[in-house]
């Protein structure tokens, strides 16, 4: 019993970083890899589920180990240089993924037939407030309990009346293409959820929880049910779509095409549900996302952060933070944007600028002097190697496919 | 000027004049000195990290690399001394806190300078302009802003006022870091903690006394106080929370995990646990969870004459001397008295003559917002609260209960930085101007 009270008292930063990450470049991500590729990349989801434990247990535990956030650590072990250029990495993957969410803001707002020139602007609005008034923290359960709309998706994969013995069987057999299409949507998938970000994220969350090493047992575990939960969201996404979308040979675009056209086959509410799960998503993570990576930036570069402070005493950090929020809603907001585009091109940037966050991560996990007898363990490193070299190897033949295009 | 960056990774040359390896790091002894002395080299060949080139086998030293005196195979390394710190693993790049500014900063570079045979450690530096030299930049960015009529300032803190926390805590080091925050108001003080890791945020605390380290902890957000009782070994914990108004004790214990939170009380004095473990009985959010059970209670059969000899026996603190509660033998709320009727009347009178008795008082389950009502509506400082059976059991002050709303109602708008810029502009005033404290380095 009282295992179970330590378990909920540490419990939080996995499952929270889970379900930011399933944002709206995730859900549109996954929906469009429904739509288009039917059950193909279903089988994706065990390996990657797979990734992401090892990978986001490695950021819990560097935090409780060394108290630190990842930033600073990359900042005091590899120096200025490094640090500026994982900066810059994490600043673009972070731009890309601010605009997918308040694209996704703008998807939803269509779904519900308001027009982007009102819903976003309102959404960024909301953000800056919550954000800057400090009533963030108090939202944030609200958010966290709005995410329960994820069981909309899990809902609505049922109500598409997919055939489960196909589905199971496409889960786990693997198959694989050499068409552009089809790389770009995998490293897409695995971008969207692996995402740079969120090492960074994690790792500081269970920095600001306190937690050491003596409760970090009780972390793993909430680490495991966040990966799992959001691979089986994931997972539920494409099966609705798959079932739907994919098997009718509807052509779709963007996110609002696919919830509209969820409505003649799989019912009106299946829609409803999933735009205001996309809409949740959205402003849950564009109310973190922008913020926390102005934290990361500036406490690697020595500059002053916080909203505690004024713009006067932390220029830069406000400068960041007005520019990824204001840059991302004018772009979302310029005619004929390709929304799609851009949420879907932001998870295939993460994929790409992925390996370079794991590189530095996998070389502090096992540093003896810092780590001390909480280093990798064989398999551990096995994996994440595996998970660094082959999104390497992805995003290269992505780049050649693009090239050179054969096969589709 | 020297800087640490422009050494790291430069040739080592012996005596024969052979490049045989490069500078990895630095060693220093960090001491009382102000502007402590460099002690040796750590070569990069050295890839278990525990050679040291003693300092005095160098014979010359710049940017151009290291020429030392004798022979490479003349050499006699030794291993690294307690109270020796590496600067470029330890400090370099680290966060210090700026004692002068009262920020965390990040150190960029380290300035040295050469002080006849010796080399010494004169300051950190942490603008802008060392975040551009760093990456090869300054030339070219801090030039066109000079053209523009805005030259970057040089962002260096002279090493006297840089306070180095985390890493080996020996007691030499924890009696340098008490001397270099002993002049900080903890509140001041408590602003830094939150900006520090969780190393640095144990040594910072370990290196105060537990009576200043109590004053900081209570000045800090929930959330750190909670962070550093669960970071500290358990012993100092009960400490500090000892040393803690019993409030505040109970608010920290309250957000512990149990078995942790037991653990501590078990370790405090028994009259300290026992007064927090029943405060903790108590809702969070009422009269009775926020009140304070430091307040004076005087018998009513005492005289005017009696109070004040207790009082300056006692010598309460200034958030309880406002008013003096007067109860009976079964410790009853009876009456409140004024330190104006204790002064203006004769020293005989029993003070049961000269107490108010309407005292305005909550129950133990009025809500926070209630209390503060009372407090707004009948101009108090402090208000009792007095159980149905009409036993005092606590005050909650109006101290107390604008920290509570503030961080109700909202974060702290006005940050550190106003009470920073306030506190800064009253020490230059009282005629100490910034920078006057500042020695001059060693030339």
């Amino acid at each position: 019993m009282t295992r179970l009270a330590m378990f909920f008292a540490i419990m939080g930063p996995g499952i929270i970083t889970q379900n930011v990450d399933n944002d709206a470049g995730g859900i549109t991500t996954y929906s469009l890899a429904g739509a288009n590729f039917g059950y193909a990349l279903l089988w994706t989801m065990i390996p990657v589920t797979i990734a992401l434990y090892v990978i986001q247990e490695m950021a819990s535990r560097l935090g409780a180990v060394t108290g630190k956030g990842l930033a600073d650590l990359i900042r005091e072990r590899f120096g200025l240089r490094t640090t500026v250029w994982v900066m810059l990495v994490l600043l673009a993957a972070d731009f890309g993924n601010t605009l997918a969410e308040f694209s996704g803001l703008a998807a939803g707002g269509e779904i519900f037939g308001v027009s982007k020139y009102v819903f976003v602007p309102i959404g960024a609005l909301t953000v800056w407030l919550l954000v800057v008034r400090g009533t963030y923290r108090s939202v944030e359960r609200i958010f966290l309990g709005a995410s329960a709309f994820y069981v909309a998706y899990v809902i609505s994969g049922v109500l598409a009346k997919p055939d489960w013995g196909v589905v199971l069987r496409a889960s786990v057999v693997p198959t694989f293409s050499f068409q552009a299409a089809y790389l770009l949507m995998f490293v897409g998938v695995i971008g969207t959820t692996i995402a740079p970000w969120m090492q960074f994220y994690l790792q500081s969350t269970v920095v600001e929880k306190g937690i050491t090493v003596k409760d970090y047992g009780y972390t793993r575990t909430d680490v495991f049910i966040g990966s799992l939960m959001t691979d089986i969201v994931a997972w539920f996404i494409i099966v609705a779509c798959g079932a739907t979308i994919f098997a009718h040979h509807i052509h779709v675009e963007t996110v609002k095409d696919a919830a509209l056209a969820l409505a003649p086959l799989a019912g009106r509410y299946a829609t409803l549900l999933f735009a205001l799960g996309l809409i949740n998503a959205s402003l849950f993570s564009a109310s973190v996302l922008p913020l926390a990576t102005s934290h990361y930036v500036c406490e690697a570069l020595g500059f002053e952060a916080g909203v505690d402070r004024t713009i006067r005493q932390a220029p830069v950090f406000y400068g960041l933070y007005i520019a990824l929020i204001v840059g991302a809603c004018i772009i979302v907001l310029l005619p004929n944007a390709p929304l799609l585009q851009i949420l879907f091109l932001s998870q295939v940037a993460n994929g790409i600028l992925l390996p370079f966050i794991l590189v530095f991560m996998l070389l502090l996990v096992n540093q003896k002097r810092l780590m001390g007898a909480y280093t990798n363990s064989v398999p551990f490193n096995v994996i994440a190697w595996v998970t660094t070299v082959l999104m390497i190897v992805l995003t290269l033949a992505l780049v050649v496919t693009q090239i050179f295009p054969f096969g589709g | 000027m020297l800087y640490l960056s422009q050494i790291i990774g430069k040739p080592v040359y012996d005596a024969s004049g052979d490049a045989f390896d490069r500078v990895a790091d630095l060693v220093i002894y960090h001491g009382t000195e102000k502007f402590p002395k460099i002690t040796g080299i750590l070569l990069s060949g050295d890839r278990s990290r525990v050679a040291i080139i003693p300092w005095e086998a160098v014979a010359e030293f710049s940017t151009g690399g290291v020429r030392l005196r004798v022979e490479r195979r003349h050499l006699t390394p030794r291993p690294l001394q307690p109270d020796e710190v590496l600067l470029r693993d330890n400090i370099f790049d680290s966060q210090v806190v700026d004692t002068d500014d009262l920020k965390v900063v990040r150190v960029n570079d380290i300035e040295l300078r050469q002080v006849g045979p010796e080399l010494r450690v004169v300051g950190a530096d942490v603008g802008t302009r060392s975040l551009l030299r760093r990456l090869g930049l300054e030339p070219l960015v801090a030039g066109a802003l000079e053209r523009l009529g805005r030259p970057l300032p040089q962002g260096m803190i002279p090493w006297n006022l840089v306070a180095v926390l985390g890493g080996t805590m020996t007691p030499l080091k924890l009696s340098i870091s008490r001397e270099k925050l002993k002049d900080i108001h903890p509140a001041d003080l408590a602003d830094l903690l939150e900006e520090l890791d969780r190393d640095e945020r144990v040594e910072m605390i370990t290196a105060l006394g537990d009576e200043t380290a109590a004053d900081v902890l209570e000045e800090a957000e929930p959330d750190i106080q909670t962070a550093v009782i669960q970071e500290l070994p358990s012993e100092r914990a009960a400490d500090v929370l000892e040393e803690m108004a019993p409030e505040e004790a109970a608010d920290v214990l309250g957000e512990l995990p149990e078995h942790r939170a037991d653990e501590l009380i078990s370790l405090m004095e028994d009259e300290k646990a026992e007064e927090v473990s029943r405060l903790l009985e108590y809702p969070p959010e009422t009269a009775a969870g926020k009140m304070t059970t430091e307040f004076i209670a005087l018998p009513e059969t005492m005289t005017v004459e009696q109070v004040l000899a207790r009082l300056r026996e006692t010598k309460p603190d200034d958030e309880t001397i406002y008013y003096l509660y007067v109860v009976d033998v079964q410790e009853r709320l009876v009456g409140v008295l004024s330190i104006r009727s204790l002064i203006v009347s004769p020293p005989e009178t029993p003070i049961s003559q000269v107490m108010r008795t309407d005292v305005f008082y909550v129950p133990p389950d009025a809500s926070v917002e209630d209390v503060a009502g009372a407090l707004v509506k009948y101009d108090l400082l402090a208000v009792p609260v007095v159980e149905p059976g009409g036993r005092l059991i606590g005050i909650v002050t109006v101290d107390h209960l604008i920290d509570i709303l503030v961080e109700t109602y909202g974060p702290r708008k006005l940050g550190g930085g106003v009470d920073l810029l306030r506190r800064k502009a009253l020490r230059e005033s009282a005629g100490t101007p910034r920078g006057a404290d500042r020695p001059e380095p060693p030339a």
